[in-house]
C-alpha cells in the first residue's frame, strides 16, 4: 500500500511538473518584450564641472545631438529630452514661434522686421533686461504669495537668475504676446521643466542655462551654476541629491521613437504634442494653444465628413475613410489637411518617429477622447475651431449627432 | 481558573460563558482602533512646538491638507537598496511576496468554506448528513491550521526581505501607514486567538445547539478578522498603484482614510476576496483528489470524492463572478489613468493579458471536463453525453477567439507579408467585441454544463416541467443569441459606444446563471431519481483534472498579481516614488512565466508537506458514507448543494 502511495505521489508530481512546464514554455514562446525604465541622467560632479562641459551637456539636452545644425541641414528637427526646439526657435532655418525665440546671434547679424520680437538680443542679454522691466515687477507683485504650480515667488536678479527662474517657474514672468490666449497674457504655455514630462534635474537645468548664456562663444558669461546657487540660496549638489539617479530620471535622450510599448502619455511626452495640443487624460497636455483640442472620438468622425475634407479627398490629397485612418493620417502627413482655422505648424517628421503599433495605440487613445471627457477636465476648444466652444448643451447635441453619424 | 471551570460545568453557565467570551472577542476586535482615533486627534495645530503649518493638495482627491510627513525620498542605488550576491533583489522579494500571498490566501479562504459547510451541516435535518458536513468542515480547518503557521513565518520572512533589500521604500510606506500598522499586527494576534479557540473547541462546542451556534459565531468572527487583515494588506498595494492621501511630493497629509481609500482599493479587495475563495476551493479539491487516489477503502474513496466535488463547487461559485469583478477593476483603472489601462490591455503588458486569458480559459475548460467525467458516476447521465462534444467545440472556438491578439509584434518582413500589423482574417477577432463575446459564451456554456450536471440522474416530475424546460432553453438560446448579436453589432459602431455593449452581454450571462440555475432547481424539485450518485467512482482522469484546476488557479493568481504589480512600470509608488534600482525595467513575459512556475512549484511542495502533516494525525474513519461501489450510497440523501 505504501508503494502504491509513493507511485501516486510520483504520478501527481510529474503531472504538476508537466503543467508548470507547459505554462512556462508557452510564456517563453510568446513574443518577448522588455519594458525599460527611462534612462537616468548623466551623473555630474557639480563641484568640478566646467562651463564648457555644462554647455556641451546643455546642447545635448536641448537638441539631442552635438550637431544640431547638421541635423537641420538634413531636414530633421533636432530635439533632445528637454524638448525646447519644439516651441523655441534657435536657428534662422528652424521653424518654431510658439514661444520667444532663443536665437543667439549678435544684433548686427540679425535683420528683423520687428524689433519687438527681440531678435536683436541674445538670450543672455535679455536676461539682464527683463527683470528690470515694469512687467516683471507687476508679476512679482501679483505672485507675491507664490506661483500656484511651482510655489516660487518671482525674485530673480538680472542675469542668470532670470533664466534659472524661467525654467522652474515659467509663469513667474511671461513675455508679452506669448501667454496662453484668454489668460490676459499671464499664463505661460511652457511646462515646469523639473517636473514631468520633461523632468530635468537641477544640474541639467543649469547646463541648459549655461548653453543659453554662452552660445555666442563667450564662456565668461557662463554663470548659471553661481546664479542657481544664489537664486535658491544653497549649493547645487545639496539641492537635489540623488535627483540625477533616482527622482530626476527623465525620458531617455536616445528613446526619441514612440515604441510599441509606450503609453500614450509617454508618446505625448516624447513627441512633445503637449506643446500645442490639449488632450484629455494626459496630465501634461492641458495648456496647448497652437493646435486643435484632440478629442478625436468627437472630432474625427465629423472632420472626415466635412466639406473641406471631402474636397481634399476628391482631389486625391487625402485618403482616410475611417476616423482612425484620419487620425493616423493627421499624425503622419499633417500638411495634407489643415483643420480650418489653423496653420501648417505641425512637425513633419513624425512618420520617422513612430512604430506602427505605437501609432495605432496613439490613434486608439485619441479616438477614445470625447467632448464629454474634455468638459469633465475643464478643457475647451480654441476660439478658431469652427465647431465652437464645448458647452454642456452643445455636447448633448454633438453626441446625438455622433450617434446618428454612426 | 479551576474554580471558573468548575463554575462553567453547568450547561446554563456554559451558554453564559460562551456569550461572555464572544462579547470579549468583539470588544477586543474594536481595541486596535483606539490608537487610530488618538492619532487622528493629534493634529499639528494642537502642538505649540510646531513653528509653521504647511498645506498641500492631495494628489488624487485634490483636497487641501496639512503636511504631516517628509516627501517621498529620492532613492539611490546602491545606498537605498540591498542585494544578496548577484541575485535580482526584485525577484527575491517577488518570490517572498508570492509565497506569503499564497499561504495567506489559503488560510483566509478555507475558514470561509468552513463557515459555509458548518452552517450547511447545522441546517441539515438528517443527522448523518449533518455530521458528514461537520466532519468535512473540521477536516478543512485541520489542513489550514498548519498552513497558518507557515503563513506567519513567511510574513516575517517577507518583512525581513523588505528591510534587507528595499529599506528606503519600506520605511516610507511604513511612515504613511504608521497609524494602522499596529492595527494589522493586533488583528493578526486576534486572528490567531480566535482560530485556536475555534479549532480546538470544535468537539467541546458540539455538545449543545447553543454552543454550536456560538462556535459558528466564532467562525464569523474569524472570517471578519481575516477579511480586515486582507483589507489592510490590500490598501498598501492599492496605494502603490494609485496613491492618495499624499501630495505630489509624497508628503502625508494627515488623513489616513484617504491613504487607505485609494481609487482602486475597493475593486482590488473584491477581486481578491473572490480570487482567494476560488483558489482555496481549488487547493482543497486537489488535496481531496489526492486523498481519493491514495484511499485505502471504498468508504474513504467515497468521502474524498464527495469532498473534492464540494470544494471544487465552492471554488467555482467564486470563479464565475471573478471575470466580472476583474472587468470592474479594469474599468476603475481606466478611470484612474487611461494610460495605465492601455499599458495593461494594449501596451507593454498586453501579452501577459493574453497569458491570463489562456489561464482563465484553461480553468473553464478543465472545469467543464471535470463535470463531464464526474457525470460518469451518475446513472442517467448517458442521456446528455452526446452534447458534450458540441460544448467542447464551442469552448475551443471561444477560447481561440479570446486568445487572438489585437496587434502582433513583427519584423518588417513579416509585417509586409501579412499586409499590416493585423491579419486580414483572424485580426478581426482581436478586438474587444469578439473577446467580450467569447468569455460570455465560455461562462454561459459552463453554466449550461452545471445545469446538465444538476439533472443528470433525475427526471423532472413537476407538472409544468415541459414549459419549464422550454423556458430554460429559451433563456440559454436567448442569452447566447444576444451575446453573439451584440458582439457582431459592435463591429459597426465607434469604440466609445461599443464599450457600453459589454453591459447587456454580461447581463445575458448573469441571467443564465441566476435565473437559469434557479429555474432548473425548481424544475428538479421532487424529481424522480434514476439512481444515487456513486461517490467514490470518479474516474482517475477526473482527479487529475482537479489537479490541473488547482495548478491553473495558483498560476492565474501569480500571473494576475504580476500584471497588477508590473503596471507601475518604473515606479515603486506610482508617480510618487521612482524605482532607482537596476531592476526598474519590466521583465519579458518569459521570465515572468518561469518565476511564476517556480513559485507555484515551491508553494505546492510546501503544501504537500502541510498535507503530509495532516495525514499524521488522521485516524478518522469515514464511515458515515456507505460506499456501494457501483450501487450508489444507500440511504444518503444528496443535498441540493451537492450537485
Amino acid at each position: 500500500m505504501e508503494k502504491k502511495k509513493k507511485g501516486i505521489i510520483s504520478k501527481v508530481g510529474m503531472w504538476y511538473l508537466l503543467i508548470l512546464a507547459i505554462f512556462a514554455g508557452y510564456t517563453n514562446w510568446l513574443p518577448q518584450i522588455r519594458g525599460d525604465a527611462p534612462e537616468a541622467a548623466v551623473a555630474v560632479d557639480v563641484g568640478t564641472v566646467t562651463p564648457e562641459q555644462l554647455k556641451e551637456m546643455g546642447q545635448k539636452i536641448i537638441f539631442g545631438t552635438d550637431d544640431p545644425e547638421g541635423a537641420l541641414r538634413k531636414g530633421e528637427t533636432p530635439i533632445g529630452k528637454g524638448s525646447c526646439p519644439l516651441c523655441h526657435r534657435f536657428f534662422m532655418d528652424q521653424k518654431a514661434d510658439r514661444c520667444p525665440n532663443l536665437i543667439a546671434l549678435p544684433a548686427e547679424q540679425v535683420s528683423s522686421p520687428d524689433p519687438e520680437k527681440l531678435l536683436q538680443m541674445t538670450e543672455e542679454e535679455r536676461s539682464y533686461k527683463r527683470p528690470l522691466t515694469e512687467r516683471y515687477q507687476s508679476f512679482k507683485e501679483k505672485l507675491s504669495g507664490g506661483e500656484p504650480n511651482s510655489g516660487i515667488k518671482p525674485h530673480a536678479t538680472p542675469g542668470g537668475q532670470y533664466l534659472v527662474e524661467s525654467e522652474y517657474c515659467p509663469n513667474c514672468f511671461v513675455v508679452a504676446g506669448f501667454a496662453i490666449k484668454g489668460t490676459n497674457d499671464m499664463v505661460s504655455p511652457m511646462p515646469i521643466i523639473n517636473k514631468p514630462p520633461i523632468e530635468l534635474t537641477d544640474t541639467e537645468i543649469v547646463s541648459v542655462v549655461t548653453f543659453l548664456q554662452t552660445r555666442s562663444g563667450d564662456m565668461s558669461k557662463g554663470t548659471a551654476k553661481e546664479s542657481w546657487e544664489a537664486y535658491f540660496g544653497k549649493k547645487l549638489g545639496e539641492a537635489a541629491p540623488g535627483a540625477v539617479a533616482a527622482g530626476g530620471a527623465a525620458p531617455s535622450a536616445d528613446s526619441k521613437l514612440a515604441l510599441d510599448t509606450d503609453t500614450p502619455d509617454q508618446i505625448v511626452g516624447k513627441m512633445g504634442c503637449f506643446a500645442c495640443h490639449k488632450i484629455p487624460g494626459i496630465a501634461v497636455a492641458k495648456i496647448g494653444m497652437v493646435g486643435p483640442l484632440l478629442i478625436e472620438g468627437t472630432n474625427a468622425p465629423n472632420r472626415i465628413k466635412s466639406p473641406e475634407y471631402r474636397k481634399a479627398f476628391k482631389e486625391g490629397k487625402v485618403h482616410a475613410t475611417t476616423p482612425k485612418e484620419y487620425v493616423m493620417e493627421s499624425i503622419m502627413t499633417p500638411w495634407l489637411f489643415i483643420v480650418p482655422g489653423f496653420q501648417d505648424d505641425m512637425l513633419k517628421d513624425f512618420s520617422k518617429k513612430f512604430t506602427f503599433a505605437a501609432l495605432s495605440n496613439m490613434a486608439d487613445y485619441l479616438l477614445q477622447q470625447t467632448a464629454d471627457k474634455a468638459i469633465k477636465e475643464g478643457l475647451d476648444r480654441l476660439p478658431q475651431e469652427k465647431e465652437g466652444p464645448l458647452k454642456k448643451t452643445a455636447m448633448g447635441n454633438s453626441d446625438k449627432q455622433l450617434a446618428m453619424n454612426n | 481558573m479551576r474554580s471558573l471551570m468548575r463554575w462553567l460545568q453547568s450547561p446554563k453557565r456554559k451558554r453564559v460563558g460562551a456569550f461572555l467570551a464572544l462579547s470579549l472577542f468583539a470588544v477586543a476586535l474594536l481595541l486596535p482602533l483606539v490608537p487610530v482615533f488618538a492619532v487622528a486627534e493629534d493634529t499639528p495645530a494642537a502642538s505649540s512646538d510646531t513653528p509653521k503649518i504647511e498645506k498641500a493638495k492631495d494628489v488624487f482627491y485634490k483636497t487641501e491638507g496639512i503636511v504631516y510627513g517628509p516627501p517621498a525620498p529620492k532613492l539611490k542605488y546602491p545606498d537605498n537598496y540591498g542585494t544578496y550576491g548577484t541575485f535580482q533583489s526584485r525577484t527575491i522579494l517577488w518570490m517572498a511576496n508570492q509565497q506569503h500571498l499564497y499561504f495567506g490566501s489559503f488560510v483566509l479562504a478555507v475558514p470561509m468554506f468552513v463557515m459555509v459547510v458548518e452552517l450547511v451541516g447545522m441546517l441539515q435535518k438528517d443527522k448523518r448528513m449533518s455530521k458528514k458536513y461537520d466532519d468535512l468542515a473540521h477536516e478543512f480547518m485541520k489542513i489550514s491550521l498548519t498552513a497558518y503557521s507557515i503563513t506567519a513565518i513567511l510574513g516575517g520572512l517577507l518583512i525581513f526581505t523588505f528591510l534587507a533589500l528595499y529599506p528606503g521604500f519600506f520605511m516610507y510606506l511604513a511612515s504613511i501607514f504608521r497609524p494602522v500598522m499596529h492595527v494589522y499586527a493586533l488583528m493578526f494576534i486576534l486572528e490567531s486567538g480566535v482560530l485556536y479557540v475555534y479549532y480546538y473547541g470544535w468537539d467541546k462546542m458540539n455538545d449543545s445547539p447553543f454552543l454550536k451556534w456560538c462556535h459558528l459565531s466564532l467562525s464569523v468572527l474569524l472570517n471578519t478578522v481575516g477579511l480586515v487583515l486582507m483589507f489592510f494588506a490590500n490598501t498598501w498595494l492599492a496605494f502603490m498603484q494609485a496613491p492618495a492621501g499624499v501630495d505630489d511630493q509624497g508628503r502625508f497629509l494627515g488623513n489616513i482614510w484617504n491613504a487607505i481609500h485609494t481609487p482602486l482599493v475597493i475593486p482590488i479587495v473584491v477581486h481578491r476576496i473572490l480570487g482567494n475563495a476560488a483558489f482555496g476551493g481549488g487547493v482543497v479539491a486537489a488535496y481531496a483528489a489526492y486523498r481519493f487516489l491514495a484511499a485505502k477503502s471504498p468508504e474513504e474513496k467515497a468521502h474524498y470524492d464527495w469532498m473534492s466535488y464540494t470544494a471544487m463547487f465552492m471554488g467555482v461559485l467564486n470563479l464565475i463572478p471573478l471575470p466580472f469583478a476583474g472587468y470592474w477593476l479594469m474599468r476603475e483603472v481606466y478611470a484612474y489613468r487611461q494610460q495605465m489601462g492601455i499599458t495593461l490591455m494594449g501596451g507593454l503588458l498586453a501579452w501577459v493579458f493574453i497569458m491570463q486569458a489562456t489561464m482563465i480559459a484553461t480553468l473553464f475548460i478543465t472545469l467543464n471536463y471535470y463535470l463531464w467525467t464526474a457525470m460518469g458516476r451518475m446513472p442517467g447521465s448517458e442521456r446528455y453525453t452526446r452534447f458534450f462534444k458540441y460544448m467542447l467545440l464551442v469552448l475551443i472556438v471561444a477560447t481561440l477567439t479570446w486568445l487572438t491578439p489585437h496587434t502582433l509584434v513583427m519584423t518588417p518582413a513579416e509585417l509586409k507579408a501579412m499586409g499590416g500589423a493585423q491579419h486580414p482574417v483572424i485580426g478581426n477577432y482581436g478586438v474587444m467585441s469578439a473577446k467580450n463575446t467569447a468569455i460570455n459564451i465560455i461562462i454561459t456554456t459552463t453554466v449550461l454544463c452545471f445545469c446538465i450536471y444538476q439533472r443528470a440522474n433525475k427526471v423532472p416530475t413537476v407538472k409544468w416541467a415541459w414549459w419549464g424546460n422550454l423556458a430554460l432553453g429559451a433563456i440559454f438560446v436567448g442569452a447566447a443569441t444576444n451575446v453573439i448579436f451584440l458582439g457582431i453589432y459592435g463591429y459597426f459602431i465607434p469604440a466609445n459606444v461599443r464599450i457600453g455593449l459589454s453591459v447587456p452581454q454580461v447581463c445575458s450571462t448573469l441571467t443564465t446563471l441566476f435565473i437559469g440555475v434557479t429555474l432548473n432547481t425548481m424544475i428538479l424539485k421532487n424529481a424522480r431519481s434514476l439512481g444515487e450518485i456513486r461517490w467514490g467512482q470518479m474516474s482517475t482522469r477526473g482527479a487529475y483534472a482537479l489537479f490541473l484546476l488547482a495548478v491553473a488557479f495558483t498560476w492565474t493568481m501569480a500571473v494576475m498579481g504580476y500584471i497588477r504589480s508590473s503596471v507601475r512600470l518604473h515606479w515603486h509608488i506610482n508617480e510618487i516614488m521612482r524605482d532607482a534600482s537596476p531592476w526598474a525595467f519590466t521583465n519579458p513575459i518569459g521570465y515572468a512565466g518561469n518565476i511564476n512556475s517556480l513559485n507555484v512549484l515551491i508553494f505546492w511542495t510546501m503544501l504537500l508537506f502541510v498535507f503530509w502533516l495532516g495525514t499524521l494525525t488522521d485516524k478518522k474513519v469515514h464511515s458515515t458514507v456507505k460506499d456501494t461501489a457501483g450501487e450508489g450510497i444507500e440511504g444518503v440523501s444528496i443535498p441540493v448543494g451537492s450537485h
